[in-house]
């Protein structure tokens, strides 16, 4: 309930706030709210994401924001999408770059086709391209790279094989043949023991479960004392399991700071 | 001839009298009689006592003689005699040669079932016994039904392995009523997740959790016989305790039966560590909602032990095969059986190859083609 009036308001805002100042800084494929870009970059980015995105038949987008307002960057994204019906096709093939430029946040949305060409494994990896340029507020440069790497990645995308953990390096013989005796071997060794395990059924008891008597347990202290509280912080690794993660609404999301 | 044994016979015909576990009677299996065990109790009560005290006499003119052997240097080792005892069979006259805590077995001569009432007279008698319910060809069928469903199980073992030999055991038990109190403390954690951009925090609650109470437990049974491996005996549990009677020796014929060799004191440890274990599980049961918990100290101690002596019965199997023994246990009771059987080394790999060969070839034909 309080997902939907969340989604319900921030809608409403979008309308209201968002989309009539987004429509005016439209351009086609290039969403600056920030007004980062010169015009002459803002064609630039324009015509290039055109190409690539009539190319491969999956809209490429970029959007740079000032500020967030309070929302999460993979939120306003996912409005974005929604309220401007981005994409092509009746699934809105796209892959959306947004960028605020106050809370030094992104967010990378795939959707549609987008979500076969951008993989999990393949959007971190899109990341690592374009934070460097980022961290260093060259938006521009940082927008560049991203839409360089669009091209690749759906080029790899209509070859059939998209960037994916699996694509690393491609096929290695000898991780295939490690694999192809290791699985087969432990798979063997466990159904075996199995069958071996029946053959000894001689065990001994380590409890006494079967003899309680009376009313059980009696429980005469029961007591949960809080002592302190500790913080952990680690890196999240990356998606080593492949494909693509998607949510309720059809897009895929890799998001952070930079 | 000492009446220092006894052979159940049939009030009609003279007959050996062996307890039938489905009738729940003796039973003559010469003229087919029935008689109820306390008819035969009651008959046999006079004699019993009068079998004890010849024992008695024969036992103490034998330490004698060990004596006088010893000083003499001419008989066995003082170890080697403690071992044995002699009878004579009733119906045959022979004489058996036991070992010290053989209470109830059948003459190798005549096959005259025997009981020798000395090794359950006084402090060394059963409170309690629990009647065998499956007779042997149950047994037999049980067996034989163990051993379907085991791939690995040589096909020669099932024909050259003497099932005939299955031998119904009455096995010296100790039942332990126990209590055990204490507390337990833990350490536990309540971790919640959450994620800011590529770092994941974990926040973890720390908590002291002590639990403290008391259980008790009923009957325990522990065997009490060195002859019988522990594990085989622990795995044929649990016997339905609804339908111990008092202990007779009436109940014996046809069966072999050894008095206790293992003391009170001595099984007393394993029974500790069950109870402990068990109340150690149901503290931990009480404690929820943790990511994670560990045992930080635990201070359970045993009260009020208390040992019953009885005896259970169980069908025993001992069989070798190609130069290693096999032992089957199976519950007289309920008919639980367990033991342990020979892997047959060839059907493994087989088993191995046809399992791993056949998915090697899928594997490495999709990563490669």
């Amino acid at each position: 309930m309080k997902k939907k009036l969340f989604a319900g308001i921030l809608a409403l805002v979008l309308m209201v706030t968002l989309v009539c100042p987004v429509q005016a800084a439209f351009e086609g494929y290039v969403i600056d709210l920030a007004n980062e870009f010169s015009d002459d970059e803002r064609a630039s980015l324009t015509e290039k994401a055109e190409t690539i995105s009539e190319q491969y038949g999956c809209a490429v987008y970029c959007a740079v924001l000032d500020t967030l307002d309070g929302y999460e960057a993979w939120e306003y994204n996912q409005a974005l999408l929604e309220q401007l019906e981005l994409g092509y096709g009746s699934d809105q093939s796209c892959v959306v770059l947004l960028v605020s430029i106050e809370e030094r946040e992104y967010d990378i949305m795939a959707h549609g086709y987008g979500n076969t060409a951008f993989t999990d494994y393949g959007k971190e990896e899109l990341a690592d391209s374009f934070l460097p340029a980022f961290s260093e507020d060259q938006w521009y440069e940082g927008f560049e790279i991203y839409l360089d790497q669009c091209e690749y990645y759906l080029q790899q995308a209509a070859e059939g094989t998209p960037v994916d953990v699996e694509q690393e390096g491609g096929k290695s013989p000898v991780f295939g043949i490690l694999t192809g005796i290791g699985v087969p071997s432990a798979v063997a060794a466990i159904i075996c023991s199995g069958f071996k395990n029946q053959m000894k059924t001689a065990n001994f008891q380590t409890n006494a479960n079967a003899y309680k008597a009376g009313r059980g347990l009696v429980l005469t202290k029961r007591k949960d004392t809080y002592t302190h509280t500790t913080k952990e912080q680690k890196a999240v690794t990356r998606s080593k399991s492949g494909g693509t993660t998607v949510n309720e609404s059809g897009s895929s999301h890799k998001g952070g700071n930079f | 001839m000492a009446s220092n044994i006894t052979s159940y016979k049939c009030p009609a015909c003279t007959g050996p009298l062996h307890f039938s576990g489905a009738s729940g009677k003796l039973e003559c299996e010469y003229c087919g009689s029935s008689y109820e065990v306390a008819m035969i109790e009651e008959l046999y009560a006079e004699k019993e006592q009068k079998a004890v005290e010849a024992q008695q006499k024969i036992d103490a003119r034998k330490e004698r003689e060990q004596q006088e052997a010893a000083q003499a240097g001419l008989d066995w080792s003082a170890e080697e005699a403690a071992e044995l005892k002699v009878y004579n069979c009733s119906s045959c006259g022979a004489e058996l040669i036991c070992d010290a805590s053989t209470a109830a077995t059948s003459c190798p001569y005549c096959g005259n079932p025997t009981v020798i009432p000395s090794q359950f007279s006084g402090g060394l008698k059963p409170e309690l016994i629990l009647p065998f319910k499956l007779d042997k060809e149950a047994a037999k069928k049980a067996l034989k039904a163990y051993y379907k469903g085991k791939r690995l199980l040589p096909n020669a073992f099932k024909d050259e392995n003497h099932i005939e030999e299955i031998k119904g055991v009455y096995v010296p038990f100790w039942l332990f009523d126990c209590k055990v109190s204490g507390d337990v403390t833990y350490n536990g954690t309540i971790e919640e997740t959450s994620k800011a951009g590529d770092t994941e925090i974990v926040e973890s609650k720390h908590y002291i959790i002590e639990r403290e109470g008391s259980m008790e437990f009923e009957k325990i049974p522990i065997d009490a016989s060195t002859k019988m491996p522990d594990a085989h005996m622990d795995a044929i549990e649990p016997f339905d305790y609804q339908e111990f009677k008092p202990f007779s020796t009436a109940y014996l014929p046809g069966f072999l039966a050894d008095k206790y060799d293992v003391s009170l004191e001595e099984s007393q440890k394993r029974v500790e560590e069950r109870a402990k274990n068990s109340m150690a599980d149901e503290l931990e049961q009480t404690v929820e909602g943790y990511s994670s918990l560990q045992e930080f100290s635990n201070h359970l101690v045993v009260e009020e032990a208390k040992g019953h002596y009885a005896l259970l019965p169980v069908w025993m199997l001992s069989t070798r095969w190609n130069g290693e023994n096999y032992l089957f246990a199976m519950n007289g009771q309920t008919g639980k059986l367990i033991g342990d059987l020979p892997v047959d080394k060839k059907k493994y790999y087989s088993y191995f190859a046809g399992i791993a060969l056949p998915l090697a070839a899928l594997i490495l034909g999709l990563w490669f083609l």
